[in-house]
């Protein structure tokens, strides 16, 4: 869902209609779930922080002066995910899999992956989880993350260096 | 196929013997040496403009030297200027130190002449974007009055184009693919030369995806080759950023491509060159050969062998790239479960009826 129909859908929800809720819901969950999940690692965490994203939207949906309400839903997204982190103990089991998306059509490969993110500091999953998951360019990611440019495509393409590594059986 | 070797033989042959005999008959090709702004100075065969201030030096003449006298070359007098409110050159500095206003492109000096009472008039080129006749009489109320100031409309700003410089010449840094990003001071965008297979995927990637816009364009190394082709810019300067040249930065990655002849092979001064056409069938043999083995070096991509149980090889999977990495990461989401869906709308109706 882009920013146009997206702006057009919260003009509906705002004026009471029930049904662009639903719309929001079915088109942004799956991305907003999957960048939650990335970032915390957790999937009861990830399902309570969508429906508070969701609940949140539903109750004070952005005005018209969002100019990019896709890039304020994935940061809020991610603001909460970040909160979760913070409130969690520093004592974690390093060697646990996180709960990440499930292995899809190529399992191996795709456990792989996962397991490659769960290498991945805090940080790197979120650029690379806002970027191809949510969709959201890099000046957003700058704006989201508040760092400049640079940076943020220097992280961004180091930490797709890195999953890149693990996936092809080296270490980093 | 051996025909085809044959003709190939006998056209690089003919190319050879015809190049010395074009060179020998115009008594050498010619480069012009240019300045730093790319104004072109006079060519080193060029007829000098004023012969009897300056004489030419006659070469194979018998010369008397107790009748040689040094002439006292004339006190250096600086050109004269009209007063005026700030020379364009100090207003370049000023923008170049302090960063160039937010509608402007470039400013380049284009050339200049003497006028008979002496005075200099420099010629300059401003690109605005987005001015009307009301800004470009405020930037000629700041420009000195012996300026003659052209504009030009541009696309995008200085800033933009600088932004977009610096965002690829980072990305540049571990990037291979990304052989020279050159960001040329009066032109309108900022030229990104990568090899000819993957032109498409990175326009897509620089333009689209990291959302720089049409301020960059994406070409093969070619044609970066041909546009700046006969200059010595020293862009072939591999691993460096090079200012000057009409550019305000130029970065070229080192690459086994044989992008560019070496600087030398601009001005084949030496007698071996013109006169053997040996070295130009080599030259032209080294450079088909480089060409194909880094083709054949970027398209292979290696599958390594996996041991199975009983000993025997399979081939295992290939290495992934970074845009198969991208890929994945992209193509792997997850929906949230259904009951979180019904959760979900049975606290929202209850809102409703809260409210």
């Amino acid at each position: 869902m882009h920013d146009d129909r997206l702006r057009e859908a919260l003009a509906r929800l705002r004026s009471g209609d029930a049904s662009a809720f639903e719309q929001i819901y079915t088109e942004l969950s799956a991305p907003l779930f999957t960048v939650i999940l990335r970032v915390t690692g957790d999937r009861e965490a990830s399902e309570d922080i969508l429906q508070e994203v969701f609940l949140k939207l539903y109750r004070a949906p952005p005005g018209p002066e969002v100019r990019k309400p896709r890039a304020y839903l994935f940061q809020s997204a991610r603001n909460l995910a970040l909160d979760e982190l913070r409130r969690r103990p520093r004592e974690a089991d390093i060697d646990a899999l996180p709960d990440l998306p499930q292995p899809g059509p190529d399992p191996a490969q795709r456990l792989d992956l996962e397991r490659a993110f769960a290498a991945l500091a805090p940080g790197e999953r979120e650029l690379v989880s806002l970027h191809l998951n949510g969709g959201l360019k890099f000046r957003e990611l700058a704006q989201a993350t508040g760092a400049p440019l640079g940076t943020v495509l220097w992280r961004y393409r180091k930490a797709i260096g890195k999953l890149r590594i693990l996936l092809n059986g080296g270490s980093v | 196929m051996k025909k085809l070797m044959w003709v190939f033989f006998a056209l690089t042959f003919v190319f050879m013997l015809a190049v010395p005999a074009l060179a020998a008959d115009s008594g050498g090709p010619h480069y012009d040496v240019l300045d730093l702004d790319g104004a072109p100075a006079a060519a080193s065969a060029a007829p000098n403009p004023d012969p009897e201030s300056t004489p030419a030096p006659v070469a194979d003449v018998p010369v008397d030297e107790s009748a040689y006298r040094e002439e006292t070359p004339a006190p250096y007098e600086p050109p004269v200027r009209l007063p005026g409110r700030g020379e364009i050159g100090d207003i370049l500095s000023y923008w170049e130190e302090n960063g160039y206003p937010a509608d402007v492109s470039y400013a380049f000096e284009a050339g200049g002449e003497v006028m008979e009472d002496g005075t200099v008039r420099a010629w300059w080129e401003i690109g605005l974007v987005d001015a009307d006749e009301g800004r470009r009489q405020e930037i000629l109320e700041l420009v000195s009055p012996n300026c003659l100031v052209e504009f030009k409309n541009c696309l995008f700003t200085h800033a933009q184009k600088q932004a977009a410089y610096d965002a690829i010449t980072e990305l540049a840094v571990d990037d291979p693919n990304i052989l020279e990003v050159i960001f040329i001071r009066n032109g309108d965008t900022v030229w990104v030369s990568v090899p000819e297979d993957v032109v498409k995927e990175y326009a897509e990637y620089l333009i689209r995806d990291l959302g720089l816009g049409a301020v960059v364009s994406v070409t093969d190394q070619h044609s970066i080759a041909s546009f700046e082709d006969g200059l010595e810019t020293g862009i072939n300067t591999p691993g460096g950023i090079v200012p000057g040249m009409g550019t305000d930065g130029a970065l070229v990655q080192t690459t086994p491509q044989a992008t560019f002849p070496a600087a030398g092979a601009l001005v084949p001064d030496t007698p071996q060159a013109q006169t053997s056409p040996i070295f130009w069938v080599c030259l032209a043999l080294a450079v088909i050969a480089a060409c194909a083995l880094t083709v054949l070096a970027l398209r292979r991509r290696s599958v390594p062998a996996a041991v199975a149980e009983d000993g025997s090889l399979y081939a295992a999977r290939a290495p992934l790239t970074r845009r198969e990495t991208e890929r994945l990461v992209r193509e792997t989401r997850e929906a949230p479960p259904g009951s979180l869906r019904q959760e979900l709308l049975r606290r929202v109706e209850e809102d409703g009826e809260d409210r």
